[in-house]
């Protein structure tokens, strides 16, 4: 059962759980289920911009790693906020191969103009658990070279313990594991759904 | 009659290089469009360096194709001119923005038009 908190809620940026609660990521597969042990904010700040670098007029590049600004430790993930800080438009994979923001005919991108329809960008919200980080695709939609080309994230780091606790591992291995929505509802836990990407286990 | 209108649309503020207007009655790029958006001039600070009084004006189209779009600012020899938001007309442009005078010489004489332009979204840009 879902809790009242969740992803995706309008208003200025709030954790989708309390220390205490648990979550279930969902990556397109698989559902596994965690405790929430710790919670942290990610400040908005300079440090958690990422520069794609100059772009000319109309350039595209091809899809950046997000690596050095976004990946999480090992039984952690992420729960981010985006805005682009130059006039470019962004189009999200996670994973690489897996372009997000979609539906049958497009891939929807942040934008310069985005803010000014969602003041608190609720709507561009995305989850990475450990290092299934993004890749960014930028376009400058200008009719001028741009000299950088920025994207700002911000948001909060939760800190998640498993079958064994909390423990430092790669595979963190989850209090329980469901191949379908179906199966995590039907086992009564409580649980806030994640989800964490496009990824397939 | 008056005519009302409202804005409802959201766009994005944006301010361009200043443009040097070296020679009378030729358009000198003033703001480069993006591919699909439109956009309005909201604000414009005009200087006059010249020492002949000058017609300015906003409009489309560069050299000796430029056409005016909105009526021509009277800026004095030697003057400058801001306007603001308020004063400024709704016209708005589907093409880059350029801007030209009826006196110009080279630097320190030229005619120097600076614009803050707010650009809609299209379904390009």
């Amino acid at each position: 059962m879902s809790l009242e908190r969740g992803p995706f809620k309008p208003g200025l940026i709030e954790p989708v759980v309390e220390v205490g609660q648990r979550v279930l990521l969902a990556d397109g597969l698989k559902y596994r289920l965690y405790d929430v042990a710790n919670i942290e904010p990610l400040l908005p700040s300079h440090p958690l911009i990422f520069n794609g670098g100059a772009l000319a007029a109309a350039g595209v590049t091809a899809a950046l790693s997000t690596t050095a600004v976004l990946d999480m430790e090992d039984s952690t993930f992420g729960q981010y906020r985006v805005m682009v800080l130059d006039d470019i438009h962004i189009q999200m994979r996670q994973p690489q191969a897996v372009t997000r923001w979609t539906n049958l005919n497009i891939n929807a991108t942040i934008n310069l103009f985005t803010p000014l329809y969602d003041p608190c960008g609720h709507q561009t919200e995305f989850f990475l658990y450990r290092q299934e980080r993004p890749f960014l695709v930028i376009t400058n939609p200008t009719g001028y070279n741009l000299a950088q080309t920025r994207v700002a994230f911000w948001g909060y780091k939760y800190i998640i313990g498993g079958k064994h606790g909390v423990v430092h591992a790669a595979d963190l291995e989850p209090i329980q594991m469901f191949d379908s929505i179906e199966q995590a509802m039907a086992s009564g836990q409580k649980f806030t759904v994640v989800p964490t990407g496009g990824w397939r286990t | 009659m008056t005519i009302a209108t409202i804005d409802h649309r959201l766009g994005v503020i944006k301010t361009t290089p200043m443009a040097s207007i070296v020679a009378a009655a030729t358009g000198t790029a003033l703001h480069t469009l993006s591919p699909g958006r439109t956009a309005r001039v909201i604000k414009l600070h005009i200087a006059n360096r010249n020492a002949a009084n000058a017609f300015v004006q906003i409009g489309t189209g560069l050299a000796g194709a430029f056409a005016a779009s909105i009526p021509a600012f009277f800026v004095p020899g030697g003057t400058d001119r801001p306007v603001t938001e308020e004063e400024m007309e709704e016209f708005e442009f589907t093409a880059n923005i350029t801007a030209a005078s009826t006196a110009a010489a080279a630097a320190p004489n030229d005619v120097q038009v600076i614009a803050t332009v707010k650009e809609y979204q299209g379904v390009t840009g």
